[in-house]
């Protein structure tokens, strides 16, 4: 899910494009010299520091600290609403997080007659045809951009995606 | 029977109850794995940070299968039916 709101955000301003996509790339210099210097501390980083210091510019604040993300400091929902995409946003994200937290309404558990059944199955369904969705989703822009898989196909992915029946 | 099989017949149970949504998920896998290794040019940044999103998701999904199936096993005892 997260994957394809940063997606649609990299995506969705055509003039932002170009600037976003460097953004994206030069963040992985800033996350794997973080990693290394945490991970191999004996490690010779000269490579990875000059890197890091050429595109420092693209991911540190004014106070020299890294961006929490590449898109910035802001959240999925934030960028999911610069994208257009706020209401699927909060709809899904409502529902996993529920799951994820194991809130009440959310809780992977059912009664099965006069027990409390902890191993219910019953949002199975939802969270593979969700992931699909949003899989399609990425895979439609991935192909506006590189044009390899057939439109006929993934057309008929999404057709068969949409009248699922739950 | 062991704890083994036990998952093995919950992860079966399961995706017997799911098959819409397992085969829906399969169907859709195999058609980007057709294509997820093709040669494609990476021309500017936004293409770069763009594959390498799709590479993320491509995976994503693969795991949901076991996250789906067998995940919540994982985590959880089975239960037993007095």
């Amino acid at each position: 899910m997260e994957i394809a709101f940063q997606v649609l955000y990299l995506s969705c301003n055509d003039t932002e494009r170009e600037k976003r996509g460097k953004l994206y790339i030069a963040y992985f210099w800033a996350r794997d010299l973080e990693l290394i210097k945490k991970d191999a501390p004996n490690a010779d980083i000269s490579g990875l520091q000059h890197q890091f210091d050429a595109h420092k510019h693209l991911f540190t604040k004014k106070n020299g600290k890294v961006f929490k993300n590449w898109w910035g400091d802001v959240s999925i929902g934030s960028i999911a609403r610069e994208s257009a995409a706020e209401e699927t946003y909060l709809a899904d994200y409502k529902v996993f997080s529920q799951m994820a937290h194991a809130t009440p309404q959310g809780m992977l558990v059912g009664l099965k007659g006069t027990h409390l059944e902890i191993l219910d199955t019953q949002h199975v369904s939802t969270i593979l045809v969700s992931g699909t969705r949003y899989v399609l989703t990425v895979a439609a822009q991935w192909n506006l951009e590189f044009k390899i898989i057939p439109e006929v196909d993934l057309h008929a992915a999404f057709d068969e995606m949409r009248e699922f029946k739950f | 029977m062991d704890g083994l099989e036990e998952l093995r017949e919950f992860k079966a149970k399961t995706i017997a109850e799911h098959r819409a949504a397992f085969d829906l998920w399969q169907r859709v896998h195999a058609l980007i794995e057709k294509y997820v290794t093709c040669g494609r040019g990476l021309s500017s940044e936004y293409s770069k940070a763009l594959d390498i999103l799709f590479i993320q998701a491509f995976k994503s999904h693969g795991s949901l299968y076991c996250s789906a199936s067998s995940g919540i096993a994982k985590t959880l005892p089975p239960s037993h039916e007095e």
